[in-house]
């Protein structure tokens, strides 16, 4: 008697394709050779598998023509290039950004012909646009990132 | 029941598309094992890559176009968004190939890259947009031997349209295992299943394929 009992139809019934892939442990082949001998049904079942397997055997995935390739490498690097340009766009404006910013807080401390009180209005309010900036910029980047892979089963 | 008996043997689930021997990405290869040959190559090409010359990249990226192409048009569901999806992931490869760890197997590392990239290119309003992307293999005129040209263009788009109408989780493994050319303890290294998950998923998906694409009399 085999140690994992004899077949069940309801919750074995996945052997059978494993069955016909030859994926099986000869454990599970006995059972399922045994399950066949009685069952008609499952013989059927089994021969269905087979004939599906032979037609989606003889299929295969076209391949993209040799002249799509080409194209293709010619895309992926001006796509790569493409990227390396926008990656230093990026990071020159944050440099000219976070200059300008410097040299513009600075002006703004050492000048005498506005108010003590409407120079600091001024800093704060280019303080808090900055931060709602970053603010929407980071939720942005969070909530893509969050749901970009929402439908992979990890 | 015109299909009966027409199809000899077995899925060729040792080549990939193309008859391409296939690289193992099973934890258990020992010294000696065919895929161990391809394996090798993809690190001579890796080490190549990071020592600055690209065409390392090259042959690796040419070695694994198909298969990464299969791989985003069993999402995508077109040929547009699939090869859109590749060009994707093959740059994102390149900034990161870097990172890659040289004891590790390559494909499920670039499994996982394009199936990321293929998710992120997927609209499902294009699944089934252009031709059938499935051919017969092996018959000189694209379809086996008894069967009509029509019968066999019949036969081959309900059978990619059944395909697209599986649960994603179905279709993966049925396109792991008949597509990709895996094994049952391939396709559950790779996926992070038990084999008996992987068993299920596959009778479930052929069980459903045959009923969505109406091939009940047939088969």
């Amino acid at each position: 008697m085999n140690a994992k009992g004899p077949f069940d139809p309801r919750k074995d019934a996945p052997l059978l394709s494993a069955y016909v892939d030859g994926e099986l442990e000869p454990d599970d082949v006995a059972r399922v050779e045994a399950h066949l001998a009685q069952d008609e049904q499952a013989r059927r079942e089994v021969e269905h598998l087979r004939r599906l397997k032979a037609v989606t055997g003889a299929m295969r995935l076209k391949e993209p023509p040799a002249e799509e390739w080409e194209a293709f490498w010619k895309s992926v690097y001006n796509r790569s290039e493409r990227s390396v340009g926008w990656i230093l766009f990026c990071l020159g404006l944050v440099v000219l950004g976070a200059w300008g910013v410097t040299e513009a807080v600075t002006v703004l401390l050492k000048t005498d012909e506005l108010p003590l009180y409407v120079r600091g209005s001024i800093l704060l309010l280019a303080a808090g646009i900055l931060v709602l900036l970053i603010s929407a910029v980071r939720e942005r980047v969070f909530r893509r990132s969050r749901t970009r892979y929402k439908d992979i089963i990890r | 029941m015109f299909l009966l008996g027409l199809f000899s043997g077995n899925s060729p689930n040792n080549q990939g598309p193309g008859g391409v021997a296939l690289p193992s990405t099973g934890s258990g290869e020992t010294s000696g094992h065919p895929f161990e040959e391809q394996r090798r190559q993809d690190r001579e090409d890796i080490v190549r890559f990071l020592d600055g010359d690209g065409e390392g990249f090259d042959r690796l990226m040419n070695r694994y176009r198909q298969r990464a192409y299969g791989i985003a048009l069993n999402l995508t569901g077109n040929h547009d968004d699939a090869m859109d999806a590749v060009q994707k992931a093959f740059i994102r490869i390149h900034r990161s190939l870097r990172k890659f760890r040289l004891d590790e197997p390559f494909f499920p590392w670039l499994y996982r890259i394009v199936r990321n990239t293929a998710h992120n290119q997927r609209r499902d309003e294009s699944r089934h947009k252009g031709e059938v992307p499935l051919e017969w293999v092996n018959q000189s005129d694209g379809r086996p031997d008894p069967l009509s040209e029509t019968v066999a263009d019949d036969l081959r788009e309900r059978i990619w349209n059944g395909l697209q109408e599986l649960p994603e989780d179905m279709r993966e493994v049925f396109h792991l295992y008949h597509f990709q050319g895996l094994k049952y303890r391939e396709i559950a290294d790779l996926k992070g299943l038990p084999l008996g998950t992987v068993m299920s998923r596959l009778h479930a998906a052929r069980l459903k394929l045959r009923q969505a694409a109406g091939l009940e009399e047939e088969l």
